[in-house]
C-alpha cells in the first residue's frame, strides 16, 4: 500500500508540473527503480489511478468538477460517471502498458 | 520478478502506442484523450475557472490609467475607465475572458473560415460568405480605417484587449470547445470585428427577393410572380404613424401564367429560399401622456437565432464627464448596441429594406469569363483566389472569385449574376454607436445615428424629457429612373447602376406623434402613399404591428409592468385575420361531421398562444394544409409571401384557389380552406388522438431548442416550453423552431433612470459555469431582471473585481 501511495503522489507531482505524458515516464521508471515491489505493475496502475483520482478531488475544491463531468461525458455520448471513469482508467492503462514494456528483460 | 513474455511486451508496447496516440492526437471524432483529460490542464481544469474569481489583478498594454471592472450578481461587468479606448481595451479583455471562442466562431463565420476550425462540413458555409464578397470587403473595410479614426482606434484598442487576455490566460481556461476541436484560439485585430460585423449584416441586411421572384416566375410567369412577392402588404400598419391604420391596400394577384424562360436559366444555381423563420424584432415606445407615471417608457426585444452562448454581453461603461452607458453588446463588436445612458434609451428592430441588387452579366466566356460588358465595351474582371483550408491546414478548395464594378459576380445556372450590398461598403457603425452612447437627448442621439448604414435598423429613442421617435436608418439606395432591386437589372449598361442614396429626411420616421406611441415590428416602415422611392419588397407580415398597436391603443395608462407583459402575449392578430375565413368556409360545407368537429374546436379557441392552449395546434397544421392545396402550381420550396395568400382570402374565386389535380372541378376559397381544415383535423387525430383526450396541447408540439454555437446536445438547452408561436410578440416556429427574442428590455425614463432586461442564455460561455444558462428559467418565464445601473464601483455590490493597469500581458 505504502508503494502504491508513493507511486500516487509522484505521478500526481509529475502530472501537476509537466502533464498527462509524464505518466507513463512515472510508472517506467518506477519498474526499473522499485526491485522490492513484487507487483510493479499493479503498483504503476493504481497508483497513477490514485494519483488522477487525487487531483480531481483537489480540483472539486476549487470548482465544480461534477458539472463538468456531466457536460463533457453527456458531449462524449457517456454520463459523468463514465467520465470520471475513463479519466481514471486511461492513466491506469497508460502507466500498466510502460510498466510492463519496462519490466526488465532479465529474470532476477 | 519474473521475466515478461516477448508476446507480452510487445503486446504491450503496442498497447502503450496506442495510448500516446489516443492522448496526442484525434481519433475519429475523438479529440486527443491526454489534454481532454489531464485532471490539471485538461477539461477538468474548467471547473477552477467555471466562477470568476472575488479579486483578480491583470496589466493591460496600451491603458492610459487603472481600470476596474466590478461585476454584479448577475455577472455584468462595469466598467469605470479614464478614457473611451481604456474602457474599450477592458471590454475586450472581460468579452474574451467570458466568451472567446464564441468570439472567434463569429469573427470565423463573417470572415468564410470556419472550416479551420471545425472542418470540411463547414465548406459550403465558408463558400456562401466569400462568394458574397465579404471576406475580401472585411480587409479593403479593415485597411481603411484610419488609425486615428474613431472606429479605427476603438477597434484596435478593442483587439488589444482581447489579445491581453489571449496572452494571460491560464492553461486551464482554455474554452472547452477548443480543447474537443484539438485547436487553439488565434489573436483578435480589427480585421475580426470588421467580420463580425459583417457577419450580422449577412443575418439581417442580405435579401433574396430577385431570387424569390426568380424561382416563382420560373413557374407561373412575371405577372403573377410581382403579386406572389409583391412591393406592400395588403394591410399596412407602417412604423411612420399614417392618418387611419390599419389600412388595406388593393393587391389582386393574377392567375398562373407561363413559365419565364429568362427566369429558369438564372435559377438552377440558386436553393430554394423564403425560408419562414421568425427573426425579426420589436419594439415600442410611449410618451408620458399615456404612462400612469407620465414618464417615457420604452422596450425592445430583438428576435435572432437563440444560441450558447447569447448573441448579446452586457455590460455597463463609465468614463466620468464622457459616457455612462449601459446595454448589450455582440462579442466582437466595440459598442453597445441596445442600450440606454443616464437620459436616453434605444432599441432597434431590423429595417429588412432592400439593399443587395443583382444584375445580369454578359461575359466573354460562360465557363471561365475575365471580362465583361459594358456600355459597349469589354471591362476586365476583378479576380481573386479564395483558398479554403480545413482544420489540419489542409486546402479544401479553391475557387476562383470575379468582380465587376459593382462587386462579386458569381455562376448562377446558365448566365452570370452580379451583386452589388451596402454592407460590403461601409465599416464606420461603432463610431456612431459611440457618439449615440454620449447624446442627452433623442435628437443629439437621432443625429449621432444619421450616418449609420448597415444593416439598416428601425431606431427607436425616448429621453427623459418625454420625447419618443422613430427612424428606419440605413444607407438606402436609388436605383436609376425609379427603379426597383427586386428585380434583376441589366448589367451591360451603367444606366442601371444605384444613383445615390436616400437623404435622410427622407427615411421613414417620426418623432413625438399625436397617438402618443411609436412601434415597429419589421413591417413595411412607410405607407404606399408616403412612399416616393423603391425601400424593399416583400416586407414581413404586419401582425405583431398590428398586434401591438392594437394593445398600445386600448391602454393610456402604460407601466414598465405592461410592457413586460406584452413582450410574451400570446394573442395573434394572424389567427384573428385568418380564422374567420376557415369558420366561414366549415359553416359554408353543412353535414360535413369532421369538418363540424375541427370547426368547434377552432371556434371555441382565444385565438392566444398559450403552452396548454389546444387551438394552435390544429390551426397551425390548417395553414400548413392550405399552402399545401393553394400552392400546387408552384415547384417544391418556393412559398410566396403571405401577402398573396391574405389578398386571395378576399378573392374566393380566383383560379389560384382552383387545385390542377382535380381535374374537371373548380375549386374556389371555401372548398379550399375547409378541405384543409378537415385535413389538418384528421392528421391531428392521428397524432394526437381526439381532442376530448386532452392531448393537443401547444406545448406538445411547440418547444424552443437553444442550441450551443457547435449544435452539441449536451451543451445546450432544448425542449423548452413558452407560449407564443408564429407572428405572436414573443414569436418562434412552430416545429424545430430555434429562434426568438435574443434579448428583452424595458426602460423607464423618469427622474432617475431604471431598467429590466434579460436574455436566454448566461454572461459566461463556459458551459461549465452557473453562468453559462442560468437566465434562460427567467427568460421562459417572461419575467426580466432589474437591470444594476450604479455610478460609482461602490455603489455596485461587487459580486467579483477586476483590477487592470498599464502594463506587459505576458
Amino acid at each position: 500500500m505504502k508503494r502504491v501511495v508513493l507511486v500516487a503522489l509522484l505521478t500526481a507531482g509529475a502530472t501537476a508540473a509537466a502533464g498527462w505524458w509524464t505518466v507513463p515516464l512515472v510508472a517506467g521508471a518506477w519498474t526499473r527503480v522499485a526491485r522490492r515491489d513484487r507487483h510493479p505493475v499493479r503498483s504503476a496502475a493504481v497508483g497513477a489511478a490514485l494519483a488522477w483520482a487525487l487531483l480531481l478531488g483537489i480540483g472539486a475544491l476549487q470548482g465544480p468538477v461534477g458539472a463538468v463531468a456531466r457536460r463533457l461525458g453527456g458531449t462524449l455520448g457517456m454520463p459523468g460517471w463514465g467520465f470520471v471513469l475513463l479519466t481514471l482508467l486511461f492513466p491506469a492503462s497508460l502507466a500498466a502498458a510502460a510498466a510492463q514494456v519496462a519490466r526488465p528483460a532479465v529474470p532476477r | 520478478m519474473t521475466r515478461p513474455r516477448p508476446a507480452v511486451r510487445a503486446a504491450n508496447l503496442l498497447l502503450l502506442a496506442v495510448l500516446l496516440w489516443a492522448g496526442s492526437y484525434r481519433v475519429g471524432r475523438l479529440p486527443p484523450l491526454g489534454a481532454l483529460l489531464d485532471p490539471v490542464r485538461g477539461a477538468w481544469g474548467l471547473a477552477a475557472t467555471a466562477d470568476l474569481p472575488r479579486r483578480a489583478d491583470a496589466a493591460l498594454p496600451g491603458l492610459g490609467a487603472g481600470v476596474r471592472v466590478v461585476y454584479d450578481d448577475r455577472a455584468v461587468p462595469h466598467i469605470f475607465a479614464a478614457s473611451e479606448l481604456d474602457a474599450w481595451r477592458a471590454l475586450g479583455y472581460v468579452t474574451a475572458r467570458d466568451r472567446l471562442f464564441q468570439l472567434d466562431l463569429q469573427a470565423r463565420a463573417g470572415g468564410g473560415t470556419l472550416a479551420e476550425l471545425v472542418g470540411t462540413p463547414a465548406l459550403p458555409l465558408d463558400r456562401a460568405v466569400r462568394e458574397l464578397g465579404m471576406a475580401r470587403a472585411a480587409e479593403h473595410l479593415a485597411d481603411s480605417l484610419p488609425d486615428t479614426s474613431e472606429a479605427g482606434a476603438t477597434l484596435d484598442a478593442y483587439a488589444a484587449g482581447v489579445n491581453a487576455w489571449l496572452d494571460r490566460m491560464p492553461a486551464r481556461a482554455l474554452p472547452l470547445e477548443y480543447r474537443l476541436l484539438d485547436r487553439r484560439p488565434v489573436r483578435w485585430s480589427r480585421l475580426r470585428t470588421v467580420q463580425v460585423l459583417l457577419r450580422m449584416n449577412y443575418t439581417l441586411a442580405r435579401s433574396t427577393t430577385e431570387l424569390d421572384f426568380l424561382a416563382a416566375a420560373a413557374a407561373v410567369g412575371d405577372s403573377a410572380a410581382a403579386a406572389l412577392f409583391p412591393l406592400h402588404w395588403p394591410i399596412q400598419e407602417p412604423l411612420q404613424p399614417a392618418p387611419g391604420e390599419p389600412r388595406r391596400v388593393p393587391l389582386v394577384v393574377p392567375p398562373p401564367g407561363a413559365p419565364d424562360s429568362v427566369a429558369a436559366t438564372f435559377l438552377a444555381a440558386f436553393p430554394p429560399l423564403h425560408a419562414s423563420r421568425e427573426l425579426g424584432s420589436n419594439n415600442w415606445a410611449v410618451a408620458p401622456a399615456r404612462t400612469r407615471d407620465r414618464v417615457a417608457l420604452l422596450a425592445g426585444d430583438p428576435h435572432l437565432d437563440l444560441t450558447l452562448p447569447s448573441v448579446w454581453y452586457e455590460a455597463h461603461l463609465v468614463v466620468p464627464g464622457v459616457v455612462d452607458a449601459y446595454g448589450v453588446t455582440i462579442p466582437g463588436l466595440p459598442a453597445l448596441v441596445l442600450g440606454f445612458n443616464r437620459d436616453v434609451a434605444w432599441t432597434f428592430t431590423n429595417t429588412g429594406a432592400d439593399v443587395m441588387d443583382r444584375w445580369a452579366e454578359v461575359v466573354d466566356d460562360s465557363v471561365n469569363p475575365l471580362r465583361y460588358r459594358l456600355d459597349g465595351a469589354w471591362v476586365p474582371l476583378e479576380r481573386r483566389l479564395e483558398v479554403y483550408r480545413g482544420s489540419r491546414d489542409e486546402v479544401l478548395a479553391v475557387d476562383t472569385l470575379r468582380f465587376t464594378h459593382r462587386g462579386p459576380m458569381r455562376h448562377a445556372g446558365a448566365g452570370w449574376l452580379s451583386l452589388r450590398w451596402t454592407a460590403l461598403e461601409s465599416a464606420g457603425e461603432v463610431a456612431g454607436l459611440h457618439r449615440a452612447a454620449r447624446a442627452r437627448t433623442v435628437h443629439e442621439w437621432m443625429d449621432a445615428m444619421a450616418g449609420f448604414a448597415s444593416p439598416p435598423q428601425n431606431m427607436l429613442v425616448a429621453d427623459r424629457a418625454g420625447t419618443i421617435a422613430i427612424r428606419s436608418t440605413g444607407r438606402f439606395p436609388i436605383r436609376a429612373d425609379g427603379g426597383r432591386g427586386d428585380r434583376v437589372l441589366d448589367g451591360t449598361t451603367r444606366a442601371s447602376d444605384w444613383t445615390g442614396d436616400w437623404p435622410v429626411a427622407e427615411y421613414p420616421q417620426a418623432a413625438d406623434p399625436a397617438q402618443g406611441f411609436l412601434a415597429s415590428a419589421n413591417q413595411e416602415p412607410l405607407d404606399p402613399r408616403d412612399q416616393s422611392r423603391y425601400l424593399g419588397a416583400d416586407w414581413p407580415p404586419p401582425w405583431r404591428a398590428l398586434r401591438i398597436n392594437a394593445l398600445l391603443r386600448a391602454d393610456s395608462s402604460v407601466t414598465p409592468e405592461t410592457m413586460r407583459r406584452w413582450q410574451t402575449d400570446p394573442g395573434s392578430a394572424r389567427a384573428d385575420w385568418y380564422v374567420p375565413y376557415f369558420l366561414a368556409a366549415a359553416a359554408a360545407h353543412p353535414g360535413d361531421s369532421v369538418l363540424a368537429q375541427a370547426a368547434t374546436v377552432l371556434a371555441a379557441w382565444d385565438r392566444r398562444y398559450t403552452a396548454e392552449s389546444d387551438g394552435p395546434v390544429l390551426f397551425e397544421a390548417a395553414v400548413r394544409a392550405t399552402d399545401a392545396l393553394l400552392w400546387d402550381e408552384l415547384p417544391p420550396g418556393v412559398t410566396p409571401s403571405p401577402a398573396a395568400f391574405v389578398a386571395l382570402l378576399d378573392d374566393p374565386g380566383n383560379s389560384w384557389w382552383d387545385d390542377r389535380r382535380t381535374p374537371g372541378r373548380r375549386e374556389r376559397r371555401d372548398d379550399v380552406l375547409a378541405q384543409a381544415l378537415t385535413d389538418a383535423y384528421l392528421t391531428t387525430v392521428r397524432e394526437y388522438g381526439p381532442p376530448e383526450l386532452l392531448n393537443w396541447s401547444w406545448s406538445r408540439v411547440h418547444r424552443i431548442d437553444i442550441w450551443h454555437l457547435l449544435r452539441i446536445p449536451a451543451l445546450s438547452a432544448r425542449g423548452i416550453a413558452v407560449n407564443g408561436g408564429p407572428s405572436t410578440l414573443s414569436p418562434s416556429s412552430v416545429t424545430g423552431a430555434s429562434e426568438g427574442p435574443s434579448w428583452r428590455m424595458v426602460v423607464e425614463l423618469g427622474d432617475e433612470l431604471r431598467a429590466w432586461g434579460t436574455y436566454p442564455g448566461g454572461q459566461s460561455g463556459n458551459p461549465i459555469s452557473r453562468r453559462y444558462a442560468d437566465r434562460i428559467p427567467i427568460w421562459t418565464r417572461g419575467e426580466l431582471s432589474a437591470l444594476r445601473f450604479p455610478r460609482t464601483p461602490d455603489d455596485v455590490g461587487a459580486a467579483a473585481v477586476l483590477v487592470l493597469v498599464p502594463g506587459s500581458a505576458r
